[in-house]
């Protein structure tokens, strides 16, 4: 897969570069309207992560030419407003997603694996690790083939996780992830606490393996490693 | 008490002041005047009765107007005093002159007297005339007065008016209508640029507040991103660890600051234009699936009575906002097995939730930065959903009854 990164600020724009490329992607980025539209031009890009306001131009501007030019790329905006107009008209002339700043890193590569997912394989990839399989058109879980009865919070817990398995999760983008960012829910870690619980029985009772490692008191981690 | 009653009871009261003097002099005036007329009268009849012979009976009485009468007392004076006579038993009062005179070698006490009552009616008459002249001057004035002042008083009530509709919110300009008057065309002129100042202030300060949000954003971007990615290195010792996890939640706990100022200045700024109309039993189904699982967790008695629907024409997701600021509130400011209880009816909604004691400070509730047990809260989801609710038109209020924490919507329209 391969993406291209836009985004004016540097500190930023290294640190999704550096994400992505644990998750073996191929990434390209772009600091400026005018380079982001060079490289569209002579390139085509799996996935575009674009931000709405650039040194130059408009990130609104970039996607409508994307989508003259190859009109299969993924396109996911990221925006430091979080104004309902933009969002409408990113999601109208073409865009796939919208995520505000100051998103969390675990939260964007969920939403690129979802958009890759939709876009490439019509929604109906199945992704597993280990003995534990996700239909994500389904939204339905299995452990060694036997289906597991979640609720909606823990099938949304453990597809988090699996997208970002091998990485640490904090409780914060987790508590973001289940809830939006209702600004006093979010804090709310207890709750969280008794998902991941819940959860954890209900694949050890199907015979799965605990993978969740609760990592110094900040978040989890998905791994076997 | 209204201007123009103000000065008309000041003008009235001076000029009945000034019109007491004015007739007290006059009267006065008019006296003087009238006397001495009569005692020039005295005079010149006193020259006729010189020439005149009072005859072998040495004496002249023509009661009680003259009277002369022998006399050895001899004076070149003549004595003008007021006396009171007994005629038909009726008192009068007369001015009478009394002179010492020789005539014809003989010694004569003449006595003229003249009735006093003629000159006073006269007197009184006159100042009687003079002030219902000015009476009716002042009464005329006083009409005139209020007749002219309403007309010229009129511009000024018609932009008070408009002063009074002027709001920061509608941030329509305040455009007064032009009178005749200078003093309204000048203090008109500065009311309008005292507010057209008040608008663009206000509106830089929403912009700025909304435009330094705005830029926050991604500063706390980059710097969640990189506590982020610190966070998965390997190499990290405990300390450095706590410290960086110090820094991301001071960093999330910043974000959700800057996100809640946003929004409240994006509600204050009326950005959320969009209206639909919406049900709120439909909101609170939805909501329902979200929060089930919540309360479950904290084994929650949950009701929901729902009388009746209440159809409103808002704003989508500031309405779902609000419901879920509010039921989540019950959710996590509830007791362990509490009760949670929704009343909806027709534009009124309550969410009833267990507590032990009432909320301090119930006025303070709604403000900003407000926290209630829980320190890790950032404070604003009251304020927001006030916010929200004031922007619909709606109010929203708390109570402590029965051991239940109860905040409820209303709408008066």
């Amino acid at each position: 897969m391969k993406i291209l990164v836009i985004e004016d600020e540097l500190a930023l724009l290294e640190e999704i570069n550096q994400f992505l490329l644990k998750e073996e992607y191929v990434v390209e980025t772009a600091d400026a309207f005018d380079i982001a539209e060079d490289k569209i031009a002579i390139y085509h890009y799996d996935i575009t992560i674009v931000d709405i306001t650039l040194p130059g131009g408009s990130g609104l501007e970039l996607i409508q030419n994307l989508k003259k030019r190859n009109s299969d790329t993924g396109i996911l905006i990221i925006s430091a407003k979080n104004s309902l107009d933009d969002k409408l008209t990113g999601l109208d002339i073409g865009a796939d997603d919208y995520i505000t700043k100051p998103f969390h890193l675990a939260e964007l590569n969920a939403r690129i694996k979802a958009l890759i997912r939709r876009r490439y394989f019509k929604g109906a990839m199945e992704v597993s690790f280990n003995e534990i399989r996700i239909n994500s058109e389904e939204k339905t879980v299995f452990v060694n083939d036997a289906k597991l009865t979640l609720t909606k919070k823990e099938y949304a817990l453990i597809a988090f996780f699996i997208a970002n398995k091998n990485r640490l999760i904090t409780k914060e983008s987790i508590a973001e992830h289940l809830w939006g960012d209702h600004i006093d829910l979010v804090d709310n870690f207890d709750f969280i606490y008794t998902h991941i619980n819940n959860l954890r029985k209900k694949i050890e009772a199907a015979g799965g393996t605990d993978y969740l490692r609760t990592v110094y008191g900040m978040g989890y981690k998905f791994t076997d490693r | 008490m209204k201007l123009i009653h103000q000065l008309n009871r000041k003008y009235l009261t001076y000029a009945a002041i000034l019109f007491v003097a004015v007739g007290f002099v006059l009267f006065i005036l008019l006296r003087t005047i009238v006397r001495e007329e009569t005692d020039e009268k005295l005079l010149s009849m006193l020259e006729h009765i010189e020439t005149f012979d009072p005859g072998e009976k040495n004496m002249f009485e023509l009661f009680p107007v003259i009277s002369v009468k022998p006399s050895n007392h001899i004076s070149a004076d003549v004595i003008f005093s007021d006396t009171l006579l007994q005629i038909d038993d009726e008192s009068e009062v007369f001015r009478q002159l009394v002179a010492y005179r020789q005539i014809n070698n003989s010694n004569y006490k003449i006595v003229i007297r003249e009735s006093s009552v003629e000159s006073e009616d006269l007197l009184v008459s006159l100042t009687l005339i003079i002030l219902s002249s000015f009476g009716g001057l002042l009464l005329l004035i006083y009409l005139i007065n209020k007749r002219i002042s309403k007309k010229l008083w009129d511009p000024f009530f018609l932009n008070l008016d408009k002063l009074k509709q002027f709001s920061l919110q509608s941030s329509m300009s305040f455009s007064p209508e032009k009178s005749d008057t200078d003093e309204f065309n000048e203090m008109n002129r500065v009311l309008k640029s005292l507010t057209d100042k008040v608008l663009t202030d206000y509106d830089n300060l929403k912009k700025f507040s909304e435009n330094a949000s705005h830029e926050l954003q991604t500063p706390l971007a980059v710097i969640r991103s990189k506590t982020e990615a610190l966070l998965e290195e390997d190499q990290l010792s405990q300390e450095q660890i706590s410290k960086v996890e110090s820094i991301y939640k001071s960093v999330n706990r910043l974000t959700k600051i800057n996100s809640g100022l946003l929004l409240l200045t994006r509600i204050e700024n009326r950005q959320f234009t969009e209206a639909e109309k919406l049900r709120l039993n439909e909101t609170i189904q939805q909501q329902l699936e979200n929060f089930s699982e919540l309360m479950e967790i904290k084994k929650l008695n949950f009701t929901y009575d729902f009388q009746s629907d209440w159809v409103v024409e808002c704003n989508r997701s500031l309405l779902d906002m609000l419901i879920n600021n509010l039921f989540g509130n019950a959710i996590i400011h509830n007791i362990e097995g509490g009760v949670l209880k929704i009343v909806l009816s027709n534009r009124q909604l309550a969410f009833y939730n267990s507590g032990n004691h009432p909320l301090p400070d119930e006025n303070k509730l709604f403000e900003r930065f407000r926290k209630g047990d829980r320190s890790d809260s950032v404070g604003l989801g009251l304020a927001i959903s006030r916010q929200i609710c004031t922007y619909f038109g709606w109010e929203l209020t708390y109570r402590f009854q029965e051991q239940m924490h109860i905040f409820s919507i209303n709408s008066d329209n």
